[in-house]
């Protein structure tokens, strides 16, 4: 009886474990593995691997404007539900993963066509792709580093002209006129000795446009409007919705805690 | 009516009933369906003309800061009624196009609110 009752305690140990399991923290991902995202909604069904989006690698290509306000896609890992079907249509990754759009004059393979099933592993690849973290760390190695996420600092990138992000796509996106640039404005951090936070509009909209934040993601256009704090950052609200997983992370307090300190 | 009028007028309706079994019997276009006998394809010409609108509502969404509250309204209403004329294309179609417009309206709808 007594042994019984050792083991019934320590299965309920064993199983407190596993469901604190859920609390403990995250591994940080790697550089290469920052923003990546997988995509699973009908892959395995299909006996495919579940798709490795690698943001890094198309983010160093195309402006954020258009995937997510000119093609389509969701903001949240899986909420588009594309399918291949979409994909051989011509929408989401077929806009230009059709065997017949160029970047830098190359040919972008065609994604779900049917025709060459060794393509297929290109993107359903989920799992350790030593190729693809080689890839990465020769594309980042002459561009400025950061700290936290890609450990590249893109925007810094984008300044010095070594990437240079494509913001239209022919046949898709619509002409738009320049959008007027807007005031940066200050906003006071809530924790007294913090810096407050300049917000740049115009390092925002130059990558995404207006309608990728408003009012989906900001609801208030007036300064202070939106009430937020860092918990909701964290849980990928407001600015987490991208500083958590794509942008630069918001364990980089001084990318955006830049402004003076609050007395 | 004589014999000759007679056989005059059965070779009009055989001809004219052949001739409409030619046009049947021609291949169609596997993409559309629509017989290469049409001089316009109504499907694609009906297809420009929403995307064309669509186009011309959307574009404006980088100046929307500038537009008075009545062009924002006018561009709403065009929306609206842009909404199911993308509802009624294919899936896929309507999957992108629906969320874009979305994301174009609720953009018109949100800078109207803040000028109220």
């Amino acid at each position: 009886m007594r042994y019984v009752m050792i083991a019934v305690a320590a299965l309920f140990v064993f199983v407190g474990l596993a469901f604190a399991e859920g609390g403990l923290m995250k591994r940080k991902p790697l550089p290469f593995e920052f923003g990546s995202v997988v995509i699973d909604n009908f892959s395995e069904k299909a006996g495919l691997s579940p798709v490795v989006f690698e943001h890094w690698l198309h983010r160093s290509k195309y402006s954020c404007k258009v995937c997510h306000v000119d093609i389509g896609f969701g903001m949240a890992a899986g909420s588009t539900k594309i399918r291949a079907a979409d994909n051989g249509k011509g929408f989401y990754c077929g806009s230009c993963h059709n065997g017949k759009s160029k970047y830098n004059k190359k040919t972008i393979f065609e994604a779900c066509s049917g025709n060459d099933s060794q393509k297929c592993g290109i993107c359903h690849s989920t799992g350790r792709n030593p190729q693809r973290e080689q890839a990465f760390y020769k594309f980042a190695e002459n561009l400025p580093k950061e700290r936290f996420g890609n450990g590249i600092n893109w925007q810094l990138a984008e300044e010095k002209g070594l990437i240079s992000p494509i913001n239209h796509l022919e046949g898709i996106s619509i002409a738009r006129n320049a959008l007027a640039v807007q005031k940066d404005f200050s906003l006071d951090a809530k924790i007294e000795g913090m810096p407050s936070i300049i917000f740049s509009h115009s390092k925002h909209t130059v990558w995404n446009g207006c309608e990728l934040c408003h009012p989906d993601i900001f609801l208030g256009v007036k300064k202070g409007a939106t009430k937020y704090s860092m918990i909701d950052l964290f849980q990928g609200k407001y600015c987490g919705f991208c500083h958590k997983k794509v942008a630069f992370p918001l364990s980089d307090c001084q990318r955006c805690h830049v402004g003076p300190i609050e007395q | 009516m004589n014999n000759d009028k007679l056989q005059r007028v059965v070779c009009q309706v055989g001809a004219a009933i052949l001739l409409s079994f030619v046009f049947i019997a021609l291949p169609t276009e596997h993409d559309t369906g629509i017989s290469p006998l049409c001089f316009v394809k109504p499907t694609q010409a009906a297809e420009e003309s929403w995307q064309q609108e669509f186009n011309a509502v959307c574009s404006q969404t980088n100046d929307s800061m500038s537009l008075s509250r009545e062009e924002l309204q006018l561009l709403i209403e065009r929306c609206e009624k842009l909404k199911p004329v993308i509802e009624g294309q294919e899936e896929t179609t309507r999957k992108v196009y629906g969320k874009r417009l979305e994301m174009c309206k609720n953009l018109l709808v949100f800078v109207l609110e803040t000028k109220k």
